[in-house]
């Protein structure tokens, strides 16, 4: 029966990962209600604003299965708005456009409902929560996860050993896994607690704000081996960066420039290459600035 | 006719049988507490507090003065189990000591222990000059605050404690003598149980001389209510603890929306005594608090906690005035509330460094979480030092929850509820761990958990409902 145990469905155009996982996919399946989907995500011509103030101008942006997108563009260009939308801070509203997300209105759900399907931001500033430790915080989020797919939660001993296996991962100090979510936490400590989490959660799709902003060669190499782990040809990365080594790590196929709010330019890693040689002004001659 | 006016007359006209059924020491006091109750009558709420003394009172409530026996079966009483912890359980249901026979009341002059633990009105016939030196000392007598601008914090209670000293019959006491450690927590279980209107006139008298050392968990139960049957407790406690004694006070309030709490709490300290006091309100009617703690002599340390989880119109007011008269005493004062729907709550907090009282270390902390833009919260935190050498502090805060945190955790998948769950019982989590009886604190640790979850409507071991 088709898609009973693979996670890859031929269609005539191309192959289709469908995450076994998803909540779109329920077995046993009477009628075939299975989701196909081309692109991961969908960005259609995407207006945002914050405080009344349009920072969104229309972007378009499609990633598929697999791919790694970098964005970059000049300071207050809109980058951090994106990944704000993309996981639903209800600080920023949508005026215009559409997402979706393996074909589903993306702009329709819950932040916590887009984490379930697989979405995830690695905040450029980390949330420091006082009195929530790391370890309730992260077995919320592991069974709020596992039950929206239909799982048990995971027993104590099992949960214990996932934390400690997905620590080893950025060698995140035991002592901060016991400690409050990211409270007292250095810069570079902040940012591998963001990667640990990721490994936990294993998303489809995870957005890297900035990930690498404050991070020592050593750090940066650490996060780097963490985020290449996740890769693979279901999972899709979009990574915001300002800096020349994590790309040179994560190796991304396409880099998008974004400015004033739409995104000007898209390329390959030359793109980013010519970026952190020449800098953004012969974009902004080009677009007659 | 004002409500003290009223009670004042029926104290006159039903004195023999108020008397009748209390003990001499007892009735000794109440023609003074008349007449301090005529002088300065019932209080009137502030624009800072919610809670009426004056109005609840001006209320025809019933008393049980003849002590008619309340209809308690065995099946009244119940143990609030806390799991972990073996205690010594009393009950006090309305004012009445309740002995069980099961239930051995530990007495002075018994084999095993050399404390008293049991009914007032016995300990003032047992004890006469026991009884006489502590009772009434602190609750309706004024005390010297010297020329200083505290005293209408002295007073401030001053009214309600003299119209339980006037109709008062009896309690509960815990009375620890010389050098006795007691070998586990006592557990006050106080139960009001009512089928009419009713106002039960509480007693409580703690004393620990020098260098004892006792523990005492209060768990306050009220039975399920007819419809518009309203109760009130007018709770007067009064704790002495000595030189380098030792004492923990924790008291967990469960009552429901018909139930109104006038309590009065004062509290004198010797030199070295060592106190924490945890005044922890889960579920409630209508509250008012009152605290007063002298530091009276050099060296004392006192830890001083408030809790309140309110919701629907539930009121809670807390005052404490915490009166440093000595040098080198130590205090510190953490009050925390989480106010949701149309709740209404207060904080007023006064710290008096009386002259001389240098090197004293005073702190008082008072934060409050509004969950709705209809809860209400005054915090009034104030200091008032007459020292030069001494290290103070005082700060309010009042606020939501934090949005930044709550996105935060929904972007990792965790659910709005679930995340508003955390960071309230977060806020929570130091208020709860100054409980120095560690099973006493993963119990409150569950029972709030339970509260914010909403599903405390009933005390897990318990029999009677202690929330609607």
């Amino acid at each position: 029966m088709i898609g009973s145990c693979a996670n890859v469905i031929l269609t005539n155009r191309c192959i289709v990962p469908v995450n076994p996982l998803s909540h779109s996919f329920q077995f046993p399946v009477t009628s075939f209600e299975i989701y196909y989907y081309m692109s991961l995500l969908e960005i259609k011509n995407l207006h945002a604003s914050v405080g009344g103030k349009e920072i969104l101008r229309g972007i378009d942006l499609t990633i598929n299965p697999g791919e790694v997108h970098a964005v970059m563009g000049p300071n207050g260009a809109g980058k951090s708005t994106l990944s704000a939308i993309l996981t639903g801070n209800p600080q920023y509203e949508v005026t215009e456009g559409q997402i979706l997300y393996k074909g589903k209105d993306l702009l329709a759900m819950k932040p916590e409902q887009r984490a379930w399907e697989g979405i995830f931001l690695s905040f450029q500033y980390p949330v420091e929560i006082p009195g929530v430790s790391m370890v309730n915080f992260m077995r919320a989020a592991v069974n709020a996860q596992r039950e929206y797919r239909g799982e048990a939660p995971l027993s104590a001993t099992d949960f214990l050993k996932l934390m400690r296996e997905k620590r080893a991962v950025v060698q995140l100090d035991n002592k901060l896994a016991n400690r409050s979510v990211n409270e007292g936490f250095s810069g570079g400590e902040k940012k591998r607690n963001e990667i640990f989490q990721m490994a936990m959660l294993e998303p489809t799709l995870s957005i890297l704000d900035e990930t690498d902003s404050g991070l020592d060669v050593d750090a940066l190499r650490i996060v780097s081996d963490g985020v290449n782990r996740l890769k693979s040809a279901e999972r899709s990365s979009i990574v915001i960066t300002h800096y020349q080594k994590l790309l040179e790590y994560v190796q991304p196929q396409f880099v998008h420039i974004v400015y004033k709010g739409r995104i000007v330019k898209n390329g390959g890693p030359e793109l980013s290459d010519r970026i952190f040689a020449e800098g953004f002004d012969w974009i902004k001659q080009e677009l007659g600035e | 006719m004002s409500a003290e006016k009223q009670y004042i007359e029926l104290y006159h006209s039903q004195k023999a049988l108020i008397d009748a059924h209390a003990a001499p020491v007892l009735n000794a006091c109440r023609e003074e507490a008349a007449r301090v109750l005529a002088e300065v009558g019932l209080q009137r709420a502030k624009d800072s507090t919610h809670v009426d003394p004056e109005a609840v009172l001006s209320l025809d409530y019933a008393l049980n003065l003849a002590r008619h026996e309340v209809p308690t079966s065995r099946e009244d009483l119940f143990t609030c189990a806390v799991p972990e912890l073996s205690t010594h359980v009393h009950f006090l249901v309305n004012e009445q000591y309740v002995s069980l026979k099961e239930r051995p009341v530990a007495k002075s002059g018994d084999d095993s222990t050399s404390y008293y633990c049991g009914s007032l009105r016995e300990f003032a016939n047992l004890y006469p000059s026991v009884a006489a030196q502590y009772y009434n000392q602190l609750a309706s007598k004024r005390t010297d605050t010297g020329n200083v601008r505290s005293k209408r914090y002295e007073a401030c209670s001053l009214g309600e404690s003299a119209l339980n000293t006037m109709l008062c019959q009896d309690g509960f006491v815990l009375y620890v003598p010389k050098g006795q450690h007691l070998d586990k927590p006592v557990q006050l279980i106080s139960l009001l149980r009512a089928v009419d209107d009713l106002m039960a006139v509480q007693r409580l008298l703690i004393i620990l001389e020098a260098d004892a050392q006792a523990s005492l968990l209060v768990c306050e139960h009220a039975s399920q209510l007819r419809d518009n049957v309203q109760l009130l407790s007018l709770q007067t406690t009064e704790v002495f603890v000595g030189k380098r004694a030792m004492l923990d006070l924790y008291c967990l309030e469960e009552h429901h929306a018909q139930v109104t709490r006038l309590g009065q709490l004062y509290v004198h300290q010797e030199a070295d005594s060592n106190v924490a006091i945890g005044q922890y309100a889960l579920t409630t009617g209508r509250t008012r608090n009152r605290i007063q703690v002298q530091l009276a002599e050099p060296g004392a340390q006192l830890s001083l906690y408030g809790m309140a989880t309110l919701d629907a119109a539930q009121q809670l007011d807390s005052l404490t005035f915490i009166d440093h008269q000595a040098p080198q005493c130590t205090s510190n004062e953490l009050f925390k509330y989480v106010l949701d729907d149309q709740a209404r709550g207060s904080f007023l907090g006064r710290i008096l460094v009386r002259e001389g009282s240098d090197k004293t270390d005073a702190h008082q902390t008072d934060r409050n979480l509004c969950l709705t833009p209809e809860a209400r919260m005054v915090a009034r935190p104030e200091l008032e030092i007459y020292a030069d050498d001494v290290k103070c502090s005082h700060g309010a805060t009042v606020g939501q929850l934090d949005q930044q945190a709550m996105f935060y955790m929904r972007t990792r998948g965790i659910p709005e509820s679930e995340a508003r769950l955390l960071l309230m019982f977060a806020f929570m989590a130091d208020v709860i761990d100054g409980i120095r009886i560690e099973p006493v604190r993963d119990r409150l640790r569950h029972l709030v958990e339970k509260r914010f979850r909403g599903e405390l409507t009933q005390c897990k071991g318990c029999s009677v409902t202690a929330a609607r």
